[in-house]
Order: C-alpha cells, then structure tokens, then sequence
C-alpha cells in the first residue's frame, strides 16, 4: 500500500491507498512548531484504522508548507551571501521596475538576506569563461570567519556567470565546507544553473535560507518512519513530480509550491481516468482561489514563479524563485474575503481577507464584516448545520447583521447585496480564467471545471456559467485533493543548465556534453528514489528566443542524441510552430538561439486508485431549502443531498445541493448531475 | 437598466476594463520586442462615441493617460468625421504631435459600429522597434530627423489593407518585418476590442455605450472633485531646475486649487530648444494628470471622469509646449520630471501624500555601441536608476523606475550582447537625501570596455548639477556622476571609452522627506548598522554620534 499526507496551515490531509486499489482518507489538526508530530498522529491513526502496519507500506508522498511557511513568517535560518565583489547589494536592487504605477507608498519584500551578511568575493569571469579576475581564496577565508563568528547557520553563494563556469563557486563552496562544518552551503551552479544573476541569487538565498528547517523536517521523519519500518519516503516539488528525501533537504526551494503542486496533479489523474484531458482545475479556498489549466492532462511548466508579495497578489512585489512550477494563477477570492463600499461608492469583494481568525462573521469568533462565506450562508449555498459535517455550526444571525450594515451603507437590500457580492466574486474568477486560458492561446469554453477547496464547488456553477464552461466535476474527496494527487505523482527531476548558444552554432561536441551534463546531474536523485535507470523517460526542453530578444520561451526537444542536422531542424520547426501558436505570427530572418538546456528524469505515473467511504444505507436525501439562484432570480426550494450516500450512474436534476464534509455542491436550474464511476459529481450545464 | 446601482455599475465597468485588458494581452503576446512587453510600452482603450476614455488597460505607464482620446477628439474625428468612417476602416498615424511626443509611438483607432451607427472607438498605440530617423536620440534638430512621419491614414478601408502605406513604413524602417508585425498585433488588438464591445452590448440587451458612460464618468468625476475639494483654494507654486544639454533648463508650475477643480499653470518655463527633448502638449499632459491621480485617486480605473477637473498649460514656445515641429526623441528626459515638480508644489497641502524627487525620474539611458574585433557592430542601452523619494512614514526604495517603469537589463544578458565587463553594481552609501525619511539610495555602475577597440557611449543622464530635492526640510539627494578614470565627463552625449578603460557612473539619489532633526533615531541606527549611511554622513546629515 501507498501512503500521502499533506501538511496545510490547518490540517494535514492523509491518504492511503491499499492493495486493492481503495483510498482511505483521514484528516488532523496541523501541528505548525513541528510539523511532523502530526504527520507522524495522522499516518498512525490512519494505519490502526485499517488495521495495518508501517511495514506494510511500500511508499510514502509528502507535499509541505514548511518551505512556503518558513518565507512567509521569516522563520528561516539566518543566511549570509557570497557574491562577486561589487554586486553585495544585488537583493536589494532587484529589477528596478515599480509593481504599482499610482501607489506612491509602494514597498517591497524585504530581502531573505540581511545587507551586513552580504559578502563579496574578489574574482571575476568573463561571459566567455575567461578568468579576468583569479579568485581571492584568502579573502573567502575571511569571510568565512566572520560567517563564523555571527554564527550564520547557512551560506548561499552566487557569482557572475556562475551558471555555466562553475568552478569559483566550487571552490568557494570547498573553502567554506572546510572552514565552517555544519553550516549548510547552497552554490548558485548547483540550486538553479541559470542565466540572470538577480533571480539565480534570489533562488539561491532562499534555498539557503529554507536548508536547515527542511533537512532537520525530513531527518526526522525519515528516522521515525524507519522506525515504523515503512518504505521510502518522496517529496512533492512545485513542478509535480517527487523527488528523494535527499532532494528535498537540498534543494528545499523547489518545494514552495509543493501542496498546489499536488492538487493540480490529482486534476491530472482525474483527467486521465476520464479521458477528459482539457481541465480548468478551480481551487477556491478560505483567502485566494488558484486556477490552473491543464491540457492534454498535463499543466503547463513555468520556469519561475514569485512568492511572498509585499503587495496581496502583485506580481514584481516578492522574492523571483527560478524553479520549475505548475503554471497557475492566484487571485484574491476566496470564502473570506471581505465585501465592503469601495472608494467610489460601489459594491467591491476583496482581495483583503477575513482569514482563519477572525474569519467570516458566521464563524462567530468576532469578525464583523461580511465575506463572500457569509453570503454564501444567507443565499442558501451553505447550511450552518452541515458545514464541515456539521461540526462546526454557524452563526447565520451574525452573518445577516454584517450584511445588513454594507446593505445600508451601499442604500441596497441586504438580499440584493448579497446576490451582488457571490456574482461579483464569480465574475472575479471567471474573468481570472479567462485570462488565463487565453494566454496560453486556449479558448476557455472548451474546458472542463474540476473543483476542489472548501469553496470551489460552492462557486464553480456560477463560475463555469460566466466563462462558458459547460461541464464541471466536483469529485468526491474534495477535501483531501492534494493528497490524493500525491498518489498519483511520478518521480520527476528537473535539472537545468543555461549554455547560451546559436542554433546554427551548435555542434555535435557541445551537444553531448551538455546531454552528458544534464543526465549526470540528474543521476543522484534518480539513485536516492531506487529508479532503476530502465525506468526512467529523460525529456529535453530549452527555453530559446530570436536572437535579439530579452526573453525565452520552452520548447521540447528531441533526444540529444540525434544526428546534429536532423537535430537542429526538428528544433528549429518546433520554435517556429510554438512561436506561432502563442504569438500569432512569425519572425523571418532573424536567427535561433538557445539560452537554458533543461531536462526533466522523470518514473512512471502512479495510479490514484478510488475512494471508499463505508457503506451507507442512509437516505441519500437529506431535506429542502431555499437556494437562491441567479437563473430563476428567486429563492427556490432545493433537495439536498448527502454526496457519500449517492450510487454511481444517479442522476440528479437541478437544481440541487450536494454536501460532502469539507465543502458543498451547487447545482443551479440549468444543470444535470450525474455520478461517474468513482462517484464524482459531473454537473452538464444548458 | 440602471446604472445608479451600484452593484450593476461596478459589474458593466469591470467588463469593459477587462475588455481593453484582453486587447491588452492580445496586442502584448504578439508584440515583436518582448522588451516593450515587459516594460508595457503600449497601450489599449476604449472610446465613447464622442472620443472620450471608457476604460483603459490596467497596466499602461504614464505617457498613455489620456493620449488617445485627446488625439481622437481634437486630430482624428477631424480629419476624418464620423460620418465619413465605414465598417472595417482603421485609422492610424504616427505623428508625434498628435500621439505621444515621439514617432515611434503608432497611435491606431477603430470604429466599431452597432446598428449601422458608431457606438465607440478601439484605440491603441504601441510603441514599434523602428520607424527610421535617429532613434531614441536627444541629438536631432527637428522632427523631421526623428523618422517618417504619417499623417491620420486610413491604413484599411473597410476591411482592405491600403498596401501602399504599409510599403512605405517597411521601407523606412531598419526592421521592417518586425514593425508591420507589431502594426498586424495593434489591428488585432483593435478587433478584440471590437467584437468584445458588441458581445458585451447583446448580452446586456444594449443599443449603446451613452448612458454607461455618462454614470461611469459621474462617478469618478464627482470622486476625483471630491478629493480636490478637501484641498483649500489658492494658487501652489514650484520650480525645479534641470541639468538640460548645453544650458539649464528652468520648470515652473503654479497649481491652481479652486473649489473642486484644478489647473496646473506652467508658466515661466523655459523655451524650447534645439535639441530632441521638448515635451509635446500630449506627453506634458499625461504626465500632468498622472502627478494628481497619484495624490488624488490612486486606485480607480481611468477614464474621462478622472480627467475633467483637472487641466494644465504651458505657454507657447516652452519646453513644455514647442512648435509643432520641435524635436522630441527623448522627450523623457524632461516630461519624467512633471511628477516632482507638481509634488514639490503642493508638499504644503498634502504633505503625508507627496514624494520627495526622485532619481529615476528620468531613466539614465547608457548606450555601447561599437565593432568588435570580427568586424560585427554591437550596440545596446543599459538603463540604471537613482533611489525613490522619501515619502511620509517611508524611505524612498533604492535604485527605482519613476514616473516609467522599466526593468533592467540583466548583467549577464547585457554583457552577452556588448563587450564590455560591469565591474559593479552597488548601492552608494549616503547618497539618500537626508530627511526625516530619507531617499532612496543610488547606485555606482563600473562598466570596462573588453572589446580590444574604442568603444562610443552616449549618455542620457540628468541631476548631476541639479541633484534631487527634498521636500518639507527634506534634504536634496547625492547628485549623479559620471567619471572616466577619475575625470567627470560631459554627462550627455558622446563619451568615447579606450579599451581596457572603465567608466563610473552614479546615479542620483533620491530627495528626503521632512527635517533630518526629526528622523526616528533608531532608524539612524538601523542605516549606520546596514551601511547606508556611514559614520560620517550619520553625524553630518542627522547630528548622531
């Protein structure tokens, strides 16, 4: 059997999937001092359930916010940076572009690095590899002692070309292995290989910075799961695939996205199963929904990603992190977001969030503003009896009374307003969707909705109806996707190496040693997951452009073995083709090149097996009640049923509530719902 | 339907943004240079019937406020009525008057009719890789060595490209696939618009955009009065002094607070002068409005009702309103100063909004060009900033883009392209204005010329005998500086850089907020401790230690 867990800010989501491909799920409190106590509750718990034992498990996935948490709450060790002298400030300068053209007041992420713990190298290397500038090796020697002397626990290093001429950095990192054992050191050649000294330094320092947290998180649990003498332990990166424990503690940065990461991976399997390829995967949760499209099955892979904004969701205000990632796009709507009169006297939703505390006013733990989870209860979406299974009841007379006073304040009905918030913050979403189908040159309305999180399946009628989607699925386990997703997810390694060349200047030599280069670095992670190299699939891309122009685009390559002509003209009508595709048109006469070799080694997919819950024999019928519903513009009374209690093949006209423990199913007028095989709730939209 | 309420109100709007923002995306995908992507060079709007801005891309730079419905109102439905205008037609020029102050802005409308009558206009300009002429260049005379100039043409007639005027721009450019490519993204872009504009008018069952617009101008018109109304009435004066090319250039604007509206007056300015960096009315503007939404209305949407209450002048013949024929290439190095000086005036009535100047403001523009020892010829800009202005409760940032936005070049990327080695980039100590928030800090830039050859750089710098100032007894900042082996060099134009020889170059920093006396003391500390300011500086600036 197989086990996941997945570690959120307030519960970690465990899965097991027994031998004969059923999941069991299970779900605890998180524990955010030391988050692998309840990890270590769940999978115990979990496994008395079924009355088994660590040794009967042959694998274990984890996705974590450990990474993510230790930026965002600047709980990571203290880390200092060794640079190219004369470019100590090179977190601080950043890009120098604004995020925000009209806010005056506009600030940033404070770097991960403090300015005195910035240290410069004397050496220098050309664009060439030409040594302009031999390394100062007594100079590293005294940073090193005053590493030392401050007591700095991790050391990142990034020089000037450092992504392909290596050897500075190898030395410094030998020098300062030598002089300060115990302190981690991350090399910019090893973290993230790749041209751009601002967003490779800014990777590094944060891979440093997150080190000793994550080596000292999967120390212990790899000691304590040995002890239950369960099989290997594998870690979720934000590109989808798992990697070794030793990857993991290595290379912590490629873990920030690790738990969306895995939802989008457990869309994929659906998509798969379904043979329905073409999703829109829709997680709405308490504070941002994300949105990602998968084709084919499979999300689109960007080369970077941006986390801990200074500004809420504003892009250029937080730390750059160059690693492969799920391309997704996060908006601020989620069920806490608050409703409130903007500047101009109109009715605005978000994106500033009630959160978990004090949360929306029907939590009734003193939040006194109205949030889309407040209207969602007054429409009728939400029961305060049945939320979260019924264990948690809600307050419906708070949530009337905050929107009363918005309602008064916007001179509207407290029923109007509320109508207006829930479609406001669906069209919020739906634009958001758009948007981002479009850039990737898909037209929206052909997709699928799959949606997860507390709120998605609340929100994804409405949604899909705004963006033209006319089919949504709202599966059954929605409250533990991403472990389920984890279940599913191949071992992947992703190495790159940025060797900047021409396409026409690209020989056999230069090829091989870069294919050399790139499965050799690949090699030790495949070797820690026990993949026999028969099983491993080595995929080539590389991010390329017309020569003359500032940024790339990811192409796939052939085999790096093929002849060098065959090569270079299969790629040279890729990058054509894709160039197409994406920017409409193409460029003549003016030449190829590419910036940054990348491969990804990746295992076999895993298969997600179904879910089980016990058998029921309760009425799938729980009641009536008034739902109010765009379509109809009335409340109308609405069967609510109990997901777990439907068979598969019912079907279910709307419209109709459908209630799981962690979130609810709308089915507006216009929908026809059926249950699929595995019982996941498919809603057909007119 | 009504648009009073203002739940339907906010919901109609925020479609017709997000329909110039899919224009936006449209026209950014296919857009040749991914620089001017980045950068977001380009801009989409939305028009009225009557040529007044609906809506605009959320992300344009400052140049775009307003631009395209003055050149439609006051140029196009001019020179081309409406009832003159057929389906399919689009109408574009790129004459730097009637645009954005320089050729290489295209500025391109489309009608768009519903019922066989005009309900709006799809407007956008973008800013194409090459229109011939000396680009980007503060050296020119007059216009007419800026590039071609097109007059209002209809570049299709209903539908039907008129291929003599796409032959020409091709032949006048030095990349002419890459310009028609980006005139092809800037029809498309148009056509979104378009066809958006009358799914949004069916599904709402509308006949047309009037009275959509009216409420949408209302609101903001009567929020963007609101806002000045707070202010007490007088007339607010400044004046700042510019480096400028072979003399000073003196700006002067007197804010004009009545009631509920505002004129900015710059007279007093200087004249224009011979040399490409006269400010065009549109770019004088833009700037002009962009200063007042900043202090004003930050966050709503823009669109005519922003702009009614507010107007500027500046007499004939002035840097800020030449000929018509008056060079303008780089035109930015003036016009990105507007912010601070329409900040410094009014620092007295909204002192917790305004920002110190800032040393950004304009971009310095460091251009190598050269051979290398292969005979092939190189030539790229490297752009460097000066440190933000301090503002109430904030230092300014360090090294940042204003009143533009545009991200620099990589050292590894820009060092790929020209041969030369940048041997810093670091932050200068003491170089933020002193204040009780201080400036942002600037930057020293080394750069060695490899190449084996002399190599040319022109520069484009400015504050370097006019450092930045500070407001409210806020300190001026460090002024620029460009060296070449320890001699200041001319600070614009060409410097010619031996082999082997480096040029320093430092920025200017930003001016400082309010009296040094009354910085917090543990922030003093806090910059002695970081190395921001030094000892020396921390005893001079601030009386500490």
């Amino acid at each position: 059997m197989k086990l996941a867990f997945d570690t959120g800010g307030t519960f970690t989501d465990l899965a097991l999937l027994d031998d004969a491909g059923v999941v069991h799920t299970h779900k605890v409190l998180s524990t955010p001092d030391d988050p692998s106590r309840a990890v270590l509750q769940g999978i115990d718990e979990l496994l008395d359930m079924r009355q088994s034992h660590g040794r009967d498990v042959a694998a274990i996935f984890g996705a974590t916010t450990v990474v993510t948490n230790a930026v965002l709450e600047r709980r990571g060790a203290r880390t200092a940076l060794v640079t190219t002298d004369g470019f100590q400030d090179i977190l601080r300068i950043r890009t120098e572009s604004r995020y925000d053209l009209y806010d005056l007041k506009l600030q940033f992420s404070e770097p991960l690095v403090a300015r005195t713990d910035c240290f410069g190298a004397i050496e220098r290397v050309t664009v060439d590899g030409d040594v302009l500038v031999p390394l100062d090796e007594a100079g590293v020697r005294a940073i090193a002692a005053a590493i030392k002397a401050r007591g700095i626990a991790s050391v990142a290093v990034c020089l000037l070309h450092g992504y392909r001429y290596t050897e500075h950095e190898e030395r410094i990192g030998a020098l300062l292995r030598e002089q300060l054992p115990g302190v981690a050191v991350s090399l910019s050649s090893a973290v993230c290989p790749e041209i751009r000294e601002y967003d490779r330094a800014s990777t590094t320092a944060a891979n440093a910075y997150t080190r000793p947290l994550m080596s000292g998180h999967v120390a212990q649990l790899e000691g304590e799961l040995a002890r239950r003498g369960t099989g290997q332990l594998l870690w979720m990166t934000s590109s989808g695939g798992v990697v070794p424990g030793v990857t993991a503690s290595e290379l912590p940065v490629r873990m920030i996205e690790s738990g969306p990461a895995a939802g989008v991976v457990a869309a994929g399997d659906y998509a798969r199963r379904s043979g329905n390829g073409d999703l829109l995967s829709f997680d709405m949760g308490g504070t941002t929904a994300k949105l990602c499209m998968l084709l084919d099955g499979r999300p689109r892979i960007a080369p970077e990603l941006e986390v801990a904004h200074a500004a809420r969701f504003r892009r250029g205000s937080g730390l750059p992190l160059k690693i492969q990632s799920v391309q997704m796009i996060e908006i601020g709507s989620g069920g806490g977001s608050i409703a409130h009169a903007g500047p101009l006297g109109m009715l605005a939703v978000g994106p500033r969030s009630a959160g978990a505390a004090p949360g929306p006013a029907c939590y009734g733990l003193g939040g006194a503003e109205p949030t889309v989870t407040d209207v969602d209860l007054i429409l009728g979406y939400l029961h305060e009896d049945s939320f979260l299974g019924g264990t948690f009841r809600l307050d419906r007379a708070a949530a009337q009374t905050a929107l009363e006073r918005l309602a008064r304040e916007l001179q509207l009905a407290p029923e109007r307003c509320a109508q207006g918030v829930h479609d406001l913050v669906n069209d919020a979403m739906a634009r958001a969707a758009i948007m981002h189908a479009m850039d990737g040159g898909v037209d929206p309305s052909r997709l699928s909705m799959i949606a997860f999180g507390g709120a998605g399946p609340v929100h994804a009628y409405g949604v899909a109806r705004k963006i033209g989607v006319r089919r949504v699925v709202c599966p059954l386990g929605a409250g533990v996707n991403s472990a389920l997703g984890l279940l599913a997810a191949p071992v992947a390694v992703d190495v790159a190496a940025s060797a900047p060349v021409s396409l026409n200047q690209l020989d056999t030599g230069m090829l091989e040693r870069i294919r050399a280069r790139l499965v050799a670095d690949a090699a030790p992670a495949l070797a820690a997951a026990r993949l026999s190299v028969d099983d491993v699939t080595y995929t080539f891309s590389a991010d390329m452009r017309h020569i003359g122009q500032g940024y790339e685009i990811t192409i796939g390559l052939p085999e790096l073995s093929t002849p060098l002509d065959l090569f270079t003209s299969a790629v040279r009508v890729a990058f054509r083709s894709t160039y197409l595709q994406l920017y409409g048109r193409e460029v003549e006469g003016t030449g190829i090149e590419v910036i940054t070799w990348r491969l990804r080694a990746s295992g076999a997919i895993g298969t997600g097996g179904s879910i089980r819950t016990e058998r029921c024999d309760r009425n799938a019928l729980r009641g009536r009640r008034p739902v109010y519903f765009e379509e109809a513009r009335a409340y109308v009374s609405t069967p609510v049923y109990d997901h777990y209690a439907l068979e598969p093949g019912q079907e279910i006209a709307g419209p109709a509530i459908v209630e799981q423990k962690e979130s609810t199913a709308v089915i507006g007028p216009s929908g026809h719902a059926t249950l699929d095989g595995q019982r996941n709730l498919v809603i057909a939209l007119t | 339907m009504n648009f009073a309420d203002p739940i339907i109100l906010q919901m109609l709007w925020n479609r017709l943004v997000f329909i110039t923002d899919q224009a936006d995306l449209a026209l950014g995908r296919t857009a040749f240079s991914p620089i001017v992507r980045e950068n977001h060079d380009f801009v989409t709007v939305l028009m009225d019937a009557d040529g007044n801005a609906l809506a605009q891309c959320t992300l344009a730079i400052p140049v775009f406020i307003s631009t395209l419905p003055m050149a439609v109102k006051t140029y196009f439905l001019k020179a081309h009525p409406p009832h003159t205008l057929k389906p399919g037609d689009v109408l574009a020029t790129n004459n730097s008057r009637i645009g954005t102050g320089h050729p290489p802005d295209l500025v391109m409308v489309t009608p768009i009719f519903h019922q066989g009558t005009i309900v709006a206009y799809a407007g956008c300009i973008a800013h194409l890789p090459d229109v011939g002429g000396r680009p980007q260049s503060p050296d020119s005379v007059d216009v007419f060595e800026e590039g071609i100039r097109l007059p209002i043409l209809k570049l299709f007639r209903e539908g039907v490209a008129n291929q003599d005027i796409f032959d020409i721009i091709a032949s006048s450019s030095r990349l002419p696939e890459e310009v028609l490519g980006d005139i092809n993204s800037m029809v498309a872009a148009n056509d979104v618009m378009r066809r958006e504009v009358l799914a949004f008018l069916r599904e709402y069952e509308l006949n047309g955009l009037g009275d959509l617009a009216q409420a949408i101008y209302t609101r903001s018109e009567s929020h963007m009065r609101g806002a000045i109304r707070r202010l007490p009435n007088g007339v607010y004066s400044a004046e700042m002094v510019l480096d400028g090319i072979d003399a000073d250039i003196t700006l002067r604007a007197a804010v004009h607070v009545h009631d509920d509206s505002i004129h900015v007056d710059y007279e007093g300015t200087s004249p224009q002068v011979e040399y490409g960096i006269n400010v065009a009315p549109h770019y004088r503007i833009a700037h002009s409005l962009y200063a007042l939404k900043c202090l004003l209305d930050p966050v709503s949407p823009n669109n005519e009702g922003c702009a009614r209450p507010c107007t500027d002048s500046a007499p004939e013949g002035s840097i800020l309103n030449p000929r018509a024929t008056a060079a303008g290439a780089a035109r930015n190095l003036v016009g990105h100063t507007i912010p601070s000086l329409i900040f410094r005036a009014l620092a007295d009535v909204l002192p917790e909004l305004v920002q110190a100047d800032s040393g950004g403001a304009p971009i310095w523009g460091i251009n190598c060009t050269g051979t290398r020892q292969d005979g092939t010829p190189y030539s790229s800009i490297q752009n460097f900033h000066g440190g933000q202005g301090g503002r109430y409760q904030l230092d300014g940032n360090d090294t940042l883009s204003f009143p533009s936005n545009c991200k620099v070049t990589p050292v590894e990327i820009y060092e790929r392209s020209v041969p030369v080695v940048i041997e810093r980039k670091e932050l200068i100590a003491d170089s933020g204005g002193p204040g009780r928030f201080r400036g942002g800090l600037a930057q020293r830039g080394v750069i060695r010329n490899i190449s084996g050859a002399p190599m040319n750089i022109y520069l484009n710098t400015e504050h370097v005998r006019h450092p930045c100032f500070g407001l409210l007894g806020g300190k001026p900042g460090a002024p620029g500086r460009v060296e070449l082996g320890n001699t200041p060099v001319p600070t614009k134009g060409r410097v010619i850089l031996a082999d082997r020889q480096a040029l320093v170059i430092e920025t200017p920093g930003g001016g400082g907020w309010g009296e040094p006396a009354e910085r917090d003391r543990s922030l003093v500390e806090r910059d002695l401790h970081d190395g921001l300011v030094t000892q020396a500086g921390a005893r001079r600036d601030y009386g500490y230690g």
